[in-house]
């Protein structure tokens, strides 16, 4: 310890019971270092590198491109398929750190309330979904060019933003739900199990979380992204339904539960209008 | 204006059908106040209710004036409060600054430049400015414990709340927390849980022995050495009517309890009149009574 007398604090410091609380300002903080973390993250930065890796492929023959289907697939979204479970399980981890940690003792004390770390851990997933959407744009440049233009056996199809929308909001679902997960749990494993379980083909639902209908349709040019606007907002609900599961662990205010009410509307909004007659999730 | 002191009635906390706390009443003010004990005699869960860490079972508790049992001025109280826990988990993969200005966040510092120039100080204060940017994994115990208090000292609070902050550390770093310990008390309210009496000796305007969750002993430290006054004594041989007994470096046998006619006394320190509060003759003394 220092051999120096006490040096005074800082004046922000010592006008701290004067403070007053801005509850944005606090989230805002917390998410920038809950964000910068994940970023960091060595599980996420393998993810990231693995859908890159996987996007860019086809160029190198690493992957099956059919009539660039893959390739239309990859940059829709699906190219996040294999690093969900790493996505879901870095959330989870830092949802439930304090209590994995046994750091309560340091967090309980603290002014800031629980509910507020919870909503600057969903906030942080922004910083996921910028990285994934940075991803996205690189790849899409890298293969379709700046006009965006797809070549493919069909003829020429030039992506829409909202397609290449649908893997950023698909990672940052994901990561929704591993906050969801990590916010009521205090062990890792549970994540571990959760993510290989809900994230890895062949489970029935992650076609549609990923591409909606255009999973089928992909291999067909012409219809491909026809739904994506409902599928996009049935990615919005899914991520709005698992904020509002992880904001009901320390805020049982009615308007949680009308983030519920909306996120699982928008869910099955989602999932009705975005398949076609008698589609299927295959 | 709020009130300086922490002030508790008949205050209890109660495990299933044990009382952990089994109702203290008690005002502390301004200063060094050291809590002994030995374990298990409440010490923790007492500076974890202090902490706003645990809900009393029952009882009226007020910290700094404010009633913890409010959320509002629960949340104005952890403005103006640090504590230093027993025995936390870290977030190992953090380092030492990222800790302490994770843990500033959440006190709600958010201008950035301000509050890193509080967690440096900080840090500083507590002897780990050379070490702040290495990953907690990698301290040492007594270094950890030094985050620890580092992240309580954050913000300047009023009241200090610290379990067994001398712990781990070596007797240098014990030393430089007395002279730390010291200056804080002369204007703001610090309690020290401890095992170490010497710190107590050393630091404490006033020393509070608790024992099976009641405060058994609330006065100076010196009162606390006289309560064995006339009662330590040496001897070549061990006395089996003592309550205690310990060979030391000299050879000789030192006693505590009631001394025979004509025994050689000695002056008692206050681990004698703690161990004649607390020891085990002294427990079924207080039985019989």
């Amino acid at each position: 310890m220092s051999t120096t007398s006490i040096t005074p604090p800082p004046a922000a410091a010592q006008d701290a019971g004067a403070r007053q609380p801005r509850p944005a300002a606090m989230r805002w903080a917390l998410a920038r270092v809950e964000g910068r973390r994940l970023l960091m993250h060595p599980l996420f930065m393998l993810a990231m590198v693995g859908a890159a890796i996987l996007a860019l492929g086809s160029g190198n023959g690493w992957k099956a491109n059919v009539g660039g289907g893959a390739d239309l697939m990859d940059l829709a979204g699906w190219g996040f398929v294999p690093a969900s479970p790493v996505i879901f399980l870095v959330a989870c981890l830092a949802a439930s750190r304090a209590r994995r940690d046994a750091a309560q003792d340091f967090h309980r004390p603290q002014p800031l309330a629980p509910r507020l770390r919870t909503q600057a851990a969903l906030l942080s997933l922004g910083w996921a979904g910028l990285a994934a959407a940075a991803l996205t744009a690189v790849a899409t440049v890298a293969i379709a060019g700046s006009d965006l233009l797809l070549v493919v056996d069909a003829g020429r199809y030039r992506l829409q933003p909202w397609e290449l929308a649908q893997g950023p909001l698909y990672v940052v679902t994901i990561a929704a739900f591993g906050v969801l997960a990590g916010t009521w749990t205090s062990h890792a494993y549970p994540a571990v199990i959760g993510a290989l379980i809900l994230f890895l083909p062949p489970a029935p639902w992650l076609s549609w979380i990923v591409l909606g209908d255009g999973v089928p349709a992909a291999f067909d040019v012409s219809q491909a992204g026809a739904s994506v606007g409902w599928h996009l907002v049935g990615l919005t609900g899914l991520a709005v339904l698992a904020a509002a599961g992880a904001l009901a662990r320390h805020d049982r205010r009615a308007r949680i539960a009308l983030l519920a009410v909306a996120g699982l509307g928008a869910t099955i909004a989602g999932l009705a209008l975005g398949l076609p007659p008698g589609g299927v999730l295959t | 204006m709020t009130q300086a002191t922490i002030t508790m009635s008949d205050l209890r906390k109660r495990y299933g059908t044990t009382d952990v706390v089994a109702g203290m009443t008690l005002s502390i003010g301004p200063g060094v106040t050291g809590l002994l004990g030995p374990n298990g005699a409440g010490k923790t869960t007492l500076m974890r209710m202090l902490a706003t860490v645990l809900a009393p079972t029952s009882g009226d508790l007020r910290l700094l004036g404010l009633d913890p049992a409010d959320r509002d001025e629960r949340t104005e109280m952890r403005r103006r409060l640090g504590y230093m826990p027993q025995e936390p988990g870290f977030h190992r993969h953090f380092t030492a600054f990222e800790f302490v200005d994770y843990i500033a966040i959440l006190k709600e510092m958010t201008d950035t430049r301000e509050r890193h120039r509080d967690v440096r100080r900080v840090l500083e204060l507590v002897g780990l400015g050379d070490v702040a940017g290495q990953r907690i994994r990698k301290l040492s115990g007594g270094m950890r414990r030094r985050v620890a208090l580092a992240q309580a000292l954050l913000g300047d609070p009023e009241l200090l709340v610290l379990d067994e902050p001398s712990a781990a550390l070596d007797p240098e770093q014990r030393m430089r927390f007395r002279e730390l310990a010291s200056g804080l008390g002369q204007e703001r309210i610090v309690l020290v849980s401890t095992h170490q009496t010497e710190d107590v000796a050393a630091l404490c305007q006033r020393v509070i022995v608790m024992h099976d969750g009641r405060a058994v002993f609330d006065d100076t430290p010196a009162q606390l050495s006289a309560l064995a006054h006339g009662r330590v004594w040496i001897a070549d041989q061990r006395d089996p009517r003592a309550q205690l007994w310990w060979r030391t470096a000299e050879g000789h046998h030192r006693h505590v309890g009631d001394p025979p006619p004509a025994a050689q006394l000695v002056e008692p320190t206050i681990e004698d009149g703690y161990l004649l509060l607390v020891g085990p003759q002294a427990a079924d003394a207080r039985v019989a009574a």
